[in-house]
Order: structure tokens, then sequence, then C-alpha cells
């Protein structure tokens, strides 16, 4: 498979740019397009448009499996009908950073976090990886679905504020805040760790727990994850409301205690 | 002998993917020729690695530095677990446990959960047992003292017709109905034009004057006494009480977070689903008493029908927000059941309805307080 012939553009709210050779394809994320040549046509495909051994409600099972690692139920596939080269521009959906990654040198595997996938070659396939490790999943920041991303090629992710990667040898191993973990290879252990000490824990700022990764692979982390972005900007915009009423739960206790009253006042 | 099992090795100056390449195994020292390394078995470490924490991880120190080796195809895995014999590879027991445990785990979630669901779904089927159940917990003695509370509550002690025509007749029908019944009853009769009659916990029924006057024979009055005496018999109050108690449980799990008047609806719309199962339920174990005692069971359809033509059609609440029945259901049922239960050795009740009548329009005496 060629690889994608692609520029990024911008800083912080970037966009990729990919040019097609004619017949070429590539795919994205659905409402993901920024703007296409001419003779760039669009075409909407069921989930990550590869064939299920169950037919039709294979697929369908399969996109709404993909649903779940944040990604829409369909995708778009550009292909070029043209007979010279063209563009396709994809547009990051949040700010932060595209980072192109070749899945061979992954060893044709990715994990990633849920809706990190932008933009890729066709073939590639997203599916759901369960994170079979409850306490990972529950206090690892990621939560229990992630997106795996297999398949060969140039594949597009995106993360909200600076990604880093870090490369790990097979004793290296990495401390992460927990929800800023971006994508690691499918070798790399990835496991959550107490902090220590009561003390750092209570008033370190970073919470009980932080992730560790460990080698051998690379890890991908990003500065500024999407719901701390978001948190900020929320606070700053609105002073926090409580909804709900404690009426109608005093009401229903009420009742609870009336009843055993009752039956146990003898 | 020697097996080529497809491995991925990493390690000082190999790329950070790994290298595809294969190993032989014997039983003392594993090698990989293309890259001239042979180590013996006993400076292999196991370790845990991969996403889902099932990879099987060999690593050990080199003259370079750290290698490792994982699994590089899909079987290859099964493969080297294998050929190591486990004694001679540290960690590989307790890789062995630990991937064991997670699976374990797993197991024990879906199939407790799986109970979890099937413990609810019987729950829901056998509701009215369970509740059968835990209303028989309760003492007979206990519903009579909750059933003193109530009457002491409905402070109408001055409208109680104590003696004459129409309370010997209530208390007659009523005791022939409650042969052998484990409850003490208490027929009273108040003095009160709506038609309407209620039974207590513990055995007390109250009977309107309105009531009385309305229907139209003594079948009507003892069918409705058979449906009041089943309230009853069936502990209807003390199993609407739980019942409350448990939607209100539930209600305060699901709806959590809900507003008040949200809270309110719901218990509200469920408990009286509740209650028109039990007004159905006494309907039907009524007629079944009036069979038993050989009492006409047309009562209940003739009495329902004389209402209802004078019941205004309009303003009437659905079914679904009412604490009854729909009437009009509620006299095809009684009809059916009739139908159904042909009875010839039944009688008719007689009442003489001029004394009835006449001990009804008297002026109920004042009560003399005593203390």
């Amino acid at each position: 498979m060629t690889a994608l012939n692609y520029t990024i553009h911008g800083h912080d709210l970037q966009y990729i740019q990919v040019t097609l050779a004619p017949d070429e394809q590539m795919m994205a994320e659905q409402g993901a397009m920024m703007y296409t040549d001419q003779a760039i046509e669009m075409n909407a495909v069921l989930g990550d448009g590869s064939a299920s051994k169950f037919g039709a409600i294979g697929r369908f099972v399969n996109a709404v499996k993909r649903r779940f690692t944040g990604e829409s139920l369909f995708s778009s596939v550009y292909t070029n009908k043209g007979f010279v080269a063209q563009d396709v521009a994809v547009a990051a959906p949040s700010p932060g950073q595209i980072i192109p990654i070749q899945l061979q040198e992954q060893g044709g595997t990715l994990i990633c976090q849920k809706g990190a996938y932008l933009a890729g070659q066709v073939g590639q396939k997203i599916t759901l990886a369960f994170q079979k490790r409850i306490r990972v999943g529950l206090l690892g920041g990621e939560g229990f679905i992630m997106q795996k991303i297999s398949g060969e090629g140039t594949v597009f992710v995106h993360a909200s504020g600076t990604l880093k990667a870090v490369e790990l040898g097979p004793t290296d191993s990495l401390k992460i805040d927990t929800g800023c973990l971006v994508a690691m290879s499918s070798t790399v252990r990835y496991d959550i760790k107490y902090t220590g000490t009561l003390k750092t824990s209570l008033f370190g700022g970073e919470g009980l727990f932080y992730a560790t990764v460990a080698g051998p692979g690379r890890v991908w982390v990003q500065s500024l994850p999407m719901n701390r972005l978001g948190q900020v900007i929320l606070n700053a915009a609105v002073s926090g409301k409580s909804k709900g009423s404690v009426w109608g739960k005093l009401y229903l206790i009420f009742i609870i205690v009336v009843v055993f009253i009752t039956l146990a006042g003898k | 002998m020697v097996h080529a099992v497809p491995v991925l090795l990493f390690g000082p100056g190999l790329p950070h993917a790994g290298v595809a390449t294969t190993c032989a195994i014997n039983e003392h020292s594993i090698s990989i020729a293309s890259h001239q390394l042979a180590v013996p078995l006993s400076v292999l470490k196991a370790d845990i690695g991969g996403f889902d924490h099932d990879q099987l991880q060999l690593h050990w120190q080199g003259t370079a530095g750290v290698y490792m080796v994982i699994a590089g195809a899909p079987d290859a895995q099964k493969q080297l677990l294998g050929l190591l014999p486990a004694p001679l590879v540290a960690g590989l027991k307790g890789w062995r446990i630990a991937t064991f445990s997670q699976k374990t785990v797993w197991n024990s979630l879906i199939y407790g959960a799986g109970l979890i669901v099937l413990l609810v779904c019987i729950g829901v089927w056998q509701y009215d047992r369970m509740l059968g159940w835990a209303a028989n917990r309760v003492s007979i003695e206990t519903e009579q003292k909750m059933g003193k509370a109530v009457l002491a509550s409905y402070n109408r002690q001055q409208d109680i017709i104590t003696s004459g025509a129409a309370v010997d007749f209530v208390k007659s029908v009523g005791n022939q109905l409650t042969q052998g019944s484990p409850y003490t009853y208490q027929w009273l009769v108040v003095k009160d034009d709506m038609v309407n009659a209620f039974a207590m916990p513990g055995g007390i029924v109250i009977v309107n004057t309105g009531l009385l006057k309305k229907a139209g024979n003594a079948n009507e009055v003892a069918a409705v006494l058979a449906h009041e005496v089943q309230h009853v018999e069936q502990r209807h109050a003390l199993k609407n009480m739980m019942h409350s108690a448990g939607v209100a449980a539930v209600v305060m799990l699901v709806l959590g977070d809900a507003n008040a008047a949200m809270i309110l609806i719901a218990h509200q719309v469920s408990t009286q689903f509740f209650s028109r199962q039990v007004e159905a339920e006494a309907d039907l174990k009524g007629a079944q008493l009036l069979l038993k005692q050989h009492i006409q069971p047309n009562g209940m359809a003739s009495f329902f029908k004389r209402l209802s033509k004078e019941e205004p059609k309009t303003g009437q609440v659905p079914e679904w927000l009412s604490s009854h029945p729909d009437t009009q259901h509620r006299i095809h049922l009684a009809e059916q059941f009739a139908k159904q239960h042909p009875c010839t050795d039944c009688k008719s009740l007689t009442w003489d309805i001029e004394a009835i009548l006449a001990n009804i329009q008297q002026p109920v005496p004042p009560v003399t307080e005593t203390h």
C-alpha cells in the first residue's frame, strides 16, 4: 500500500491536506471534511467499510461496536475520480494536534483513546478494544473502551493538547497522569499505580492513581485532555448548579420509614 | 527436540517495534539463530504484557542490555507456553495464575450479573407470592393495631349507627361471610350519603348508609361486603403498604436525581397500578366467597350497573390513573364469573328494607363522652 501524500497545516487547530493520485482513496470520520477538489467523490460507508463473514448484519454489528469507540456509525471514503492529483482537507474536531502514524512501524496494531481516529487509508479497521483489567478500566482515566486501529499504511490520530511520542525499550516504563494517554502500540503494557503516599494522593493534585505504561513499544501522550479543557471552560462559563431536588427523595424515604415503623411497632 | 516458534525480538540496537524472527527451545535453553543468541532457561524471566494483559513476555539481561521475546504469531504463545518448563523459568507460574485470575474475575462478574438479572426477573414474575410471604410475616395483632389506628384517624365516631335493623343486617350477612376466619370482624354502619364501603386492616369494615339506600337488594350488599372481606382476608392494606415502600425504594434507585414532581408521579402511578390489581383480586375472590356461602354471586354486576346508570360519563379519570379498575370492565368480569359458575342451590338473601331505611334515617343520638 502506497503511503498517503499529506501535509498537516496549522498549530493548535489543525487540518490535514491529503493529495490523492487518480483513483486513490482515503477514509475519514464523518463530518471531518473541510474541503475537497472538484473531482473528489465522497461516499458514506457503514462502519469502516470492511467486510464481515456474517454479511450485512455483521457489518452493522461491527459499525455499532465501532460507535462505542467514539466514532460515528458511518465513515466517509474519498475517491479521486479525476485524471490529475486532487486534494482533500480534513480538519480536527477540537483544538489539539493531529499526528500521522505508520501502522507497520507499530506492528500493525495501535490502541488509541476513544474517538482518536480522524482519517486514514482505506482498509484499516477500527474496532473496539475492551479493557479487561477492572481497576485499569475504572481508574485508568481512559475507561473500559478504547479504539484498536489495525491494518497498514498511514493513520491520522487526533487528540487535544500537544502530543508527545515516547519510545519505550523492553525495560522502560513511564508514569502518566490518568487520562493523558492517547495511543500506544499493542505490545505496551498499560496499568495503574497508587501514587504512593496519602499526602501525595490527597494534596498532590494528581488524584489517587497514575497510569503506567511499560515497554516495549511506543506511546503518545497528550498535554491537555479534552475533559480537563472542558472543565476549565465550563467553570469559567457558568457557576455550577445542581439539578434535581431533595423533596422527592425525602417523600420516598418518609414512606419507607413509616412502613417500617408501622410494621416494627408491635 | 527443537521447535521453531515465530517470535518478536526486542533489544539493544533493534527497532522499537521488534524484529520478527524464530526461536528454538530445547530443555535447557532458548536460541535465536538469526541474532546469534542462546540463553539458558534459568536466566529467563516471564512477565505479563500487552493491552489485554495476556501476553507472555520473556526477557533476560544480555551483555549489551535487556532483550525481550514475545510471541510473533496468533498461536505462537501457546507453543511457547507448551515448550517452556514452568519450574525453570522464573515468573512463569505467576504469569499463569495472573492470567487465569483475570479470566475468573470476568467470568464471575458476568455470571453474577446474569444471576442478578435472573433474580430480578423471578422477583417480578413471582411478585405476588413474595409480597404474600412478606405480609404473612406480620402478625394479625399488628394488623389489628394498625386498623384501630386508622379507625381513630377516620374521626367519624359521632356518625356511627350502633344499633337497629341496618346494623343487624350488615352484621348477619358479614358474619355469614366470615365464618372460620382468623380475623375478628367489626361491622360499622356510618351515616354518610356517599355510596361507599371500605375495609381497614385487621377486620374493621365500614358501610356507608348511602350504599344501603342505593342497593336494590340484599345480594348486592352481600357482594360489596364479600369484596371488602377479601380485602381483609388477603391482607391488601398490608401488601399495599409494603408495595408502596418497595416502589419508593426502586423509584429512588432508578430516578435518583429527578425532581420531586417526577418522583411523586412515578410513585403514584405504580402504586395505583397495584391498587387496581388488588381491587380485581378482591372482586374475584369475593365472588368465590359468595359461591362458597351459597349466596347468588350476581350482586356485584347488578350493583355496578345500577351505579353506572347514574354515574356521569364526563370527567372520568383515565383507568391507568385511577385506583379502581374501569367499572364497565368490572361488570363484564362479574357477569362472566356468574355465567361460568352457575349456582343451582344458591339462595337469594332477603332483607327488610323498610326497617333498614327507618333505622338509617333516624338521627344519630349524640355521643356522650365517657372517660
